[in-house]
């Protein structure tokens, strides 16, 4: 029979809910898992089996990325073993179907909606409340509600497709510089990404999705270059957004007097404005958001999400009312912790680029990597402790299990000619680690042009191990670690993982690969944790090794 | 049987006769030449198909009802049951079944048995095989593949097994009709893969199965197949139990569970579709690798299927045949954009609608994972054989895609009063899958045997 594989030769099985098991042992796994990204969400990775779901949400940004109900329901069949349950080809073709079925379009100054199929009442209902009726199939649109409006729709299960495209910006003299060897060459997926975000169906809104350490920061660039009007650039903290302007004032053609940094030491408002989420949602003493306010009244053509999965929904209010420009946003994930996926789509936009990280490794971009997760015993004084513990104390415990330090030391030694940063979660351990080192340590006091030296230091070679509080977890640029290891996370951040193994993922000018060592304490709370972190990972195509730590010398050394 | 080896037990006479009908070229004294000479002109199968199309009407029922049987020999009391369906009581079937024997059609076989009995060659089999396949090809065009169709598979092998482990689960009452309650149903329906409602009031209803009146269409067949083979039994003191045949059920592939479930299927439904035989052959013909709309098939259909009382020939051919055919795996049904219903025969119509017979690859040695957490899953290829078991200490969560259970204290406990101990629910679990079975899942089952 064509179409299907037959029984026993697949590598999936397909719930009439749109979960979607996936056999992690079968030959045609890796094959599976990256179309299966396209279209599914990871939801649960435990040992032999992943699990994934078909959503509204992942199969609209499938849409946006030109697939068809065809498609998905042909790679479903092709991987499947058993017939895929009606119920899920029904709920994809219906899906998909809503797409493209509510347009927003410019007529002169105004906006219009055009049902271009049949919608129900609700939809309707909600149209009669939000705009004006025309007949029975278009409405007019207030621009001011054209944020709101896409937000609405989705809840109600309507995505729209906006066309009516932005208004220009301020133009802005900038341009890419050519590169150290003559040219500055975008790599081929970069150029990809740039194309598809001024490609006719992203109509000015999209999200780009490339792994940490593929150069989300330069596919920015690009595209603000190509679009050269008014800019505003949105980091999740100082730190990145220093990274910014220096990136941009390195490789862009551009008066430095243009470039402005909006933060809470220096206030300028330049052509190119950089500045972070905590900024705009700054409340003053009645409440209100004064930079928010501030910084959307200006004429921007170009405004970029930087690490869209941190927005924080406060943002999304100056996004709806920044529907007129070109909005970018740049992440590695889409995962939200807080579910917001839904305004992350209709007001920054769906998903128009998007390369598993597996992907990019195989094409060299990025260093291969091996993941570890070294499970490390408790001592009978800090279990007893443990057992003790009230329930939220107990995760604090055993993250901060003094052993871990000795397993810290042996890897140290092990990788001694490696620079290696070592993230955690907690201040004092860090502190504790500083003291017993003698290495340098970054945290959250440490004042800015102190971090930025220590970065420098790294960067040049001169510190080969670095201790970084939580501030590790956003845009830092740290070209040269090789070796990251994890010595506490919080409750189990997906994102956070896939932001720290990025840390170690920039290529290596010998090639090497990259490791990453999760510390995990034995048969504790944290072992559950883990599992969940790694999971944005192991969707990603990395796969953790499990080794238990005992008290002998020999199991690192034994690494691999 | 070959046509070579009916004409070799034919005497001469015979011989004489049926090259003389069809005009072989031979000589009428020597036998070998004579069989030559039939086997030239009948053996092709263009040929057979030339002559079926040359038949009058009820002759041509008549060799195909004969030849829909895949059975090698045929009593006297087939074909006499043949003939009456197609000419109706009344007509000596000696009389109507002559003209095949001198025409090469039908052979008797040697005298040596006791018993009357008829064979068709394989030859004429085939020929008539042929002629039915050109003729659906004819009267019924191909449609475009749907976008979306409904395929079952092998879920009915599945729901069985879930059915037996629901019964070894909990024993459950029946009423004094001797039905399940209602409320037993829900339960039931809830954790199979094809849902069923359970039946309202109902006036008419007979004539496919024991239980046809108690439980809906699918069900019915299901539980109708497990009381007749001795699965479950109907207690006294109203209780459902399972039957000692079971054991021997559950080792086998699925293939083979569907093959028997089919085998049921068709004795069960015969009595109220005669020609269900020919049916089969027909829709397997027709929608052999191929999209046909229902319209069409129901055509094809016309001669063969009448209305059953209380139901019109229409509502037989979609409710008690394609319905079913989709139940049973061997027809996948489609839907097109303007809402027209289509079907195409599965892989396994083939071997089950035309006995003929194909390996299917075995599901690789494989088995069930039991997860950290107290999850255990299933992969479906393995559902049939281990739900009875698995079920008694494990809870069904979920009866689609991947089957999950859940252990935990209650259903261990539960186990224990039936027999099992904590050491049996280990060693089981480790034979059936590949992989280890986590430490703590293993002494948490050991300790939750142990202390009520």
């Amino acid at each position: 029979m064509k179409g299907n594989r037959s029984d026993g030769e697949g590598v999936l099985w397909v719930g009439a809910d749109g979960t979607i098991w996936c056999d992690a042992g079968h030959p045609l796994f890796r094959e599976a898992v990256l179309e299966l990204h396209a279209f599914a969400e990871l939801v649960r990775t435990p040992p032999k089996v992943h699990e994934y779901r078909v959503t509204e949400m992942s199969l609209w940004h499938a849409c946006s990325l030109g697939r068809t109900a065809r498609d998905v329901l042909g790679t479903l069949r092709r991987f499947s073993r058993q017939p895929v349950p009606y119920e899920v080809q029904l709920r994809v073709v219906e899906t998909m179907g809503r797409w493209g079925g509510l347009v927003l379009l410019r007529r002169g100054r105004r906006l219009l909606l055009e049902a271009k199929t049949e919608v129900p009442p609700e939809v309707k209902q909600e149209l009669e409340r939000m705009a004006r009726p025309l007949d029975g199939k278009r409405w007019r649109v207030s621009p001011g509600r054209r944020g709101e409006l896409k937000q609405r729709l989705l809840v109600l299960g309507y995505p729209v497709l906006d066309r009516a495209g932005c208004a220009d910006g301020k133009p802005l003299g900038i341009r890419l510089l050519a590169g150290e060897h003559g040219a500055w060459d975008l790599r081929p997926y970069q150029k990809e990404a740039v194309e598809a975000f001024f490609a006719e169906r992203s109509h000015g809104g999209g999200v780009v999705v490339l792994p940490c350490g593929a150069g989300k920061t330069v596919v920015g660039l690009a595209i603000m270059a190509r679009c050269a009007q008014h800019t505003l650039i949105l980091t999740p903290n100082n730190t990145s957004a220093h990274q910014w302007r220096r990136e941009i004032l390195d490789k862009c053609d551009i008066d430095p007097e243009d470039v402005g940094l909006f933060t809470a030491e220096q206030k300028d408002l330049r052509p190119v404005t950089v500045t972070t989420y905590s900024m705009l949602t700054k409340k003053d003493r009645r409440g209100r958001m004064p930079h928010l306010l501030a910084l959307s009244r200006r004429p921007w053509g170009l405004v970029i999400y930087d690490e869209v999965h941190l927005v924080p929904a406060p943002v999304f209010r100056l996004s709806a009312s920044l529907q007129n420009c070109r909005r970018l946003g740049l992440t590695a994930t889409l995962v939200r912790e807080d579910g917001l996926e839904g305004d992350v789509f209709s007001l920054i936009g769906p998903k128009c680029f998007d390369l598993p990280w597996k992907a990019v490794e195989q094409g060299g971009w990025i260093a291969p990597a091996r993941c570890f997760e070294l499970r490390v015993p408790l001592d009978p004084k800090w279990r007893a402790q443990y057992e003790k513990a009230p329930p939220r104390q107990r995760w604090r415990l055993a993250a901060t299990n003094p052993n871990k330090r000795e397993v810290v030391r042996r890897l140290l030694e092990k990788h001694r000619n490696d620079p290696v940063l070592i993230i955690g979660h907690y201040r004092e351990q860090i502190r504790e680690l500083e003291k017993e080192l003698g290495v340098l340590a970054v945290t959250g006091e440490t004042p800015e042009p102190a971090r930025e030296r220590a970065y420098a230091a790294f960067r040049s070679g001169e510190r080969r191990v670095l201790l970084l509080s939580r501030v590790a977890n956003t845009a830092v640029d740290l070209p040269d670690a090789r070796v990251a290891v994890e010595l506490s996370g919080s409750f189990g951040s997906r994102q956070e993982e896939a932001q720290r193994l990025g840390r170690v993922l920039r290529p290596k000018a010998d090639g090497r690969e990259a490791r990453f060592y999760a510390l995990v304490s034995e048969d504790t709370e944290e072992v559950d944790f883990a599992r969940r972190r790694q999971q944005f990972l192991v969707e990603q195509g990395y796969e953790y090794r499990v080794l238990a730590m005992g008290r002998g010398e020999g199991e690192i050394d034994g690494l691999p | 049987m070959r046509l070579t080896d009916c004409l070799n037990a034919a005497d001469i006479g015979v011989l004489r006769t049926i090259a003389a009908r069809c005009g072989a070229e031979c000589h009428a004294a020597s036998k070998l030449s004579l069989i030559q000479g039939i086997v030239a002109r009948l053996g092709p199968a263009a040929e057979v198909c030339r002559r079926v199309e040359a038949l009058p009407p009820l002759r041509r029922e008549l060799v195909l009802a004969l030849t829909c049987d895949t059975r090698t020999a045929l009593a006297k009391e087939d074909l006499s049951a043949a003939v009456r369906r197609v000419y109706g009581s009344g007509v000596d079937w000696r009389e109507a079944v002559e003209p095949f024997l001198s025409e090469g059609w039908l052979f008797p076989a040697g005298r040596r048995t006791a018993r009357e009995v008829y064979h068709i060659p394989e030859e004429i089999r085939r020929g008539v095989r042929l002629w039915i396949r050109q003729r659906c090809r004819e009267t019924c065009p191909e449609s475009p593949e749907p976008m979306i169709w409904r395929d079952e598979g092998t879920a009915a092998v599945r729901d069985t097994a879930v059915f037996l482990a629901y019964v070894e689960r909990h024993r459950p009452p029946l009423t004094a009709q001797g039905a399940l309650y209602r409320r037993n149903q829900h339960q039931l329906f809830r954790l199979m893969e094809i849902r069923e409602e359970p039946l309202g009031p109902v006036t008419w209803r007979f004539g496919y199965g024991r239980r046809f009146y108690d439980y809906p269409d699918r069900f019915a067949l299901i539980y109708d197949f497990c009381y007749a083979r001795g699965y479950v039994k109907e207690m006294p003191g109203d209780r459902l139990e399972l039957g000692g045949e079971v054991r021997a059920w559950l080792e086998l592939p699925d293939a083979e569970k569907l093959r028997d479930l089919f085998a049921f299927w068709r004795m069960l439904y015969r009595r109220a579709i005669p020609n269900l035989r020919a049916v089969l052959i027909w829709v397997a013909h027709a929608c052999e690798q191929r999209w046909i709309e229902r319209e069409r098939l129901d055509r094809l259909l016309d001669p063969y299927v009448e209305g059953y009382y209380y139901e019109d020939a229409r509502t037989v051919k979609h409710r008690r045949i394609y319905n079913m055919l989709v139940h049973l795996g061997i027809l996948a049904s489609g839907m097109t954009e303007e809402g027209v219903q289509l079907f195409r025969a599965t892989g396994r119509a083939r071997e089950l609608l035309l006995g003929e017979w194909t390996e299917l690859p075995e599901p690789a040695a494989e088995g069930l994972i039991v997860q950290p957490q107290f999850e255990v899953l299933v992969p479906p290829e393995w559902v049939s054989r281990v739900a009875v078991d698995l079920g008694t200490f494990a809870d069904p969560v979920r009866g689609d895609g991947m089957h999950v259970y859940r252990l935990h204290r209650a259903a261990v406990r539960r186990a224990v009063e039936l027999g099992w101990s904590g050491e049996a629910i280990v060693r089981w679990l480790r034979r059936h899958s590949p992989y280890d079975v986590p430490g703590h899942v293993e002494s948490q089952i050991l300790q939750w045997s142990g202390s009520p």
